[in-house]
């Protein structure tokens, strides 16, 4: 199949504890709402937990997709190997998702990896979203790294907590700004949703060229 | 949104497109979409050109410096790479060392970064100037041999020596 017709991709990586799992959770009913079909892939090194963490979420409780369109894989070695120098499993899960179900609008990939480090092959991902947290201080986003200045959109989660870790919000968006010069950054709490409709518009600008999706009642199931 | 799914050609390697570059760029009809390094790697991607041009490409192929995705009478849109931070270490005198080159090999290796060697100059991208002062200790057993230098430049990898081309 040409790659023109390939379905678009998007990776989020991000430190243990950050949040991508429950980033996840928040901004796929979003997008599902507004008409796009995702599929999830969720690397952990040795255990499934955030897939089927997930499929409990989403599957089970929300409801807003099926169990099988959320995979898990457990890498057995390096995280950032399996996203950045040899993506072949992920590669080889995508070839087959591509093949069941061409007609998909979005594969969301999670990854953990620290902020040094972590990125996506561009084989992997068409876009990288990188979520750190206020509890690891308001230092994070001036330290820089692969994945604070190479991420296409930089998320700063768990801002409930700011006042509580002592860390300041104006410190962390003047680095940011500072780091990342035009590209986009943005404020969550992913426990209240807030802030989750801008990760949601900046996938749909960026990655979905503002596609209109098909409508939930025109489509074939 | 202007869609491109495919690349007409390169300036650099082909001599219609460079002459249709000069003419346009002299009737001020030729636009920039301005990307870095990794976003040339990548096949689906959305820009706005410097004239404010809002194009999204999805490609087959990765993108190059000097590629030219639309040429026709009235527009030309150039696609141009970012320059970046660049450390080259130039190897003054290991020739006799080659426990010094593997060490140097090993370091810089464990980067995981794209390089280029030209004869006996060694270039990769860094992020911030203060990384030279780590490579400096890291290298301190032949720094000596070794000659630093850093500055912004258009970084094209090696073929072959790519982490992304596997």
């Amino acid at each position: 199949m040409s790659k023109n017709k390939k379905i678009p991709k998007v990776g989020i990586g991000g430190p243990v504890g950050s949040g991508k799992t429950r980033l996840i959770e928040r901004v796929v009913p979003v997008l599902i709402e507004k008409g796009y079909r995702c599929c999830i892939i969720s690397n952990d090194v040795i255990s499934k937990e955030d897939a089927e963490r997930m499929q409990r979420v989403l599957s089970t409780e929300l409801k807003v997709m099926p169990e099988n369109m959320i995979i898990g894989i457990a890498t057995g070695g390096c995280p950032h190997t399996a996203i950045r120098e040899d993506p072949t499993i992920n590669l080889a899960v995508i070839d087959e998702i591509e093949k069941k179900d061409p007609s998909l609008d979005l594969i969301i990939i999670e990854s953990g990896g620290d902020n040094v480090m972590t990125t996506f092959s561009p084989a992997l991902a068409d876009y990288f979203i990188y979520i750190i947290d206020v509890a690891g201080g308001d230092k994070y986003p001036r330290k820089g790294g692969l994945g604070i200045e190479s991420s296409d959109l930089l998320v700063i989660n768990k801002i409930d907590l700011a006042s509580h870790v002592g860390a300041d919000l104006a410190i962390m968006e003047r680095d940011a700004k500072k780091i990342r010069g035009e590209k986009p950054f943005v404020f969550v709490n992913c426990q209240t949703g807030e802030g989750i409709e801008r990760v949601a518009e900046n996938i749909i600008k960026s990655i979905l060229f503002d596609k209109k999706p098909i409508a939930k009642k025109d489509r074939i199931r | 949104m202007l869609t491109i799914t495919s690349i007409i050609g390169n300036i650099f390697h082909d001599k219609e497109l460079m002459d249709k570059f000069k003419q346009m760029e002299s009737q001020k009809r030729c636009e920039r979409i301005k990307i870095s390094r990794l976003e040339l790697e990548r096949g689906r991607i959305r820009k706005t050109t410097d004239l404010g041009t809002d194009v999204g490409l999805v490609l087959d192929s990765r993108l190059y410096h000097g590629d030219v995705i639309l040429s026709d009478r009235e527009k030309f849109i150039l696609v141009e790479q970012l320059p970046e931070k660049v450390i080259s270490i130039k190897i003054k005198s290991l020739n006799d060392n080659p426990v010094g080159l593997l060490t140097l090999g090993h370091i810089v290796g464990n980067r995981h970064k794209p390089i280029v060697i030209n004869n006996d100059v060694l270039s990769f991208p860094i992020q911030a100037d203060s990384e030279a002062d780590v490579f400096k200790k890291l290298l301190s057993g032949i720094v000596a041999n070794l000659e630093f230098d850093v500055e912004e430049q258009i970084f094209q990898p090696q073929h072959g020596m790519y982490m992304h081309e596997h």
